[in-house]
């Protein structure tokens, strides 16, 4: 799980951005959208999920901004920039062609 | 807002230093840890157990905050070119304002009329205002590096700085524009004897300005 779960973190960034492609989210949202899509098997800590917040914002690829929650705390909203966007389909186009390139490479013969 | 898991972040962020940044983050590291520990309990698990849950979930902050304290700004060399460039442009038009009376010497030496010497007089004043309002309307503000007490005091002084020169430019545009119509009067109506009035005029005007800054102050 180790290397899976080390393997994943290298992506963060792009789990994020395709979170935020469809529509605005708090940090909670985004990580328990991630629990549900991988049944549980996969969870970021609070700790990484922040500091790719901010990362993110200071690189300009997602902004942020407060909600206004009538009851309990308020919520701390992201949202993805045009430049976001493009890094998210750069991301997917190269992670598409390492995965046929590891998948080529490793591959049982004759499977 | 669960008290437990409050108390358990506020005992993450003891020892990090209390700036605007840290504090955002520790209110929404909060609200997002509520919100996942009513989900658990909503969902069957005790208390205890969500408390467990939520906790184990934060990791570790250390290494956050450090990320949001050393983030540094990149404007810092953009304020030092900005001054540079509003020091010659200070200069120049002042310069220019200097410059601007020694076409009558020129011109009267030269035997020339003077009505050149008043054109181009007024063109030299004009630019030298020009770059004058050009420098106080592009000048470079100053973006905190970090959110700490010495950063909001530097902006701060920044924008004091901006007011200032604000008036002092206006002084500065005052003086030229008083020795023109000084000038332009007199060489009019000859009346010499009375003219020079204006500066005292001019002295008026420069204490009405202050003025007028002053109780600005006194309205922020």
């Amino acid at each position: 799980m180790s290397i899976t779960s080390d393997l994943l973190r290298g992506h963060t960034d792009t789990i994020i951005l395709k979170h935020l492609l469809k529509n605005d989210s708090y940090g909670y949202e985004i990580n328990k959208f991630i629990q549900v899509k991988t049944q549980g098997r996969y969870e970021l800590k609070e700790a990484t999920l922040y500091s790719a917040f901010r990362r993110l914002e200071e690189t300009g690829l997602i902004s942020s901004y407060w909600g206004d929650e009538t009851t309990g705390a308020r919520r701390r909203y992201y949202t993805i920039t045009g430049s976001g966007k493009s890094m998210y389909s750069k991301n997917l186009a190269d992670w598409n062609e390492a995965k046929e390139i590891i998948d080529e490479l490793i591959k049982e013969e004759g499977i | 807002m669960n008290e437990r898991i409050k108390a358990h972040i506020e005992g993450l962020f003891q020892s990090a230093p209390k700036t605007k940044k840290i504090i955002e983050l520790k209110e929404e590291i909060m609200s997002n840890c509520n919100c996942k520990y009513e989900d658990l309990v909503a969902g069957g698990a005790t208390p205890d157990e969500a408390f467990k849950t939520v906790v184990a979930g934060i990791g570790d902050v250390s290494d956050l905050i450090t990320q949001l304290e050393t983030g540094i700004s990149p404007d810092a060399h953009l304020v030092e070119q900005g001054k540079k460039r509003s020091a010659l442009q200070v200069s120049l038009a002042i310069g220019l304002f200097i410059l601007s009376p020694s076409f009558f010497v020129v011109f009267s030496w030269l035997k020339l009329s003077y009505e050149l010497a008043l054109f181009l007089m007024f063109t030299c004043i004009a630019t030298g205002v020009g770059l004058l309002i050009y420098n106080s309307m592009t000048k470079v503000e100053y973006n905190k590096a970090d959110d700490t007490m010495v950063e909001e005091f530097r902006e701060w002084k920044v924008q004091k700085d901006q007011k200032n020169s604000l008036r002092s430019n206006l002084s500065a545009i005052l003086w030229p524009l008083l020795l023109i119509s000084y000038f332009l009067i007199s060489f009019t109506t000859q009346a010499w004897y009375i003219t020079w009035v204006i500066f005292i005029a001019g002295v008026m005007i420069e204490g009405i300005i202050s003025v007028i800054f002053d109780i600005g102050k006194e309205k922020k």
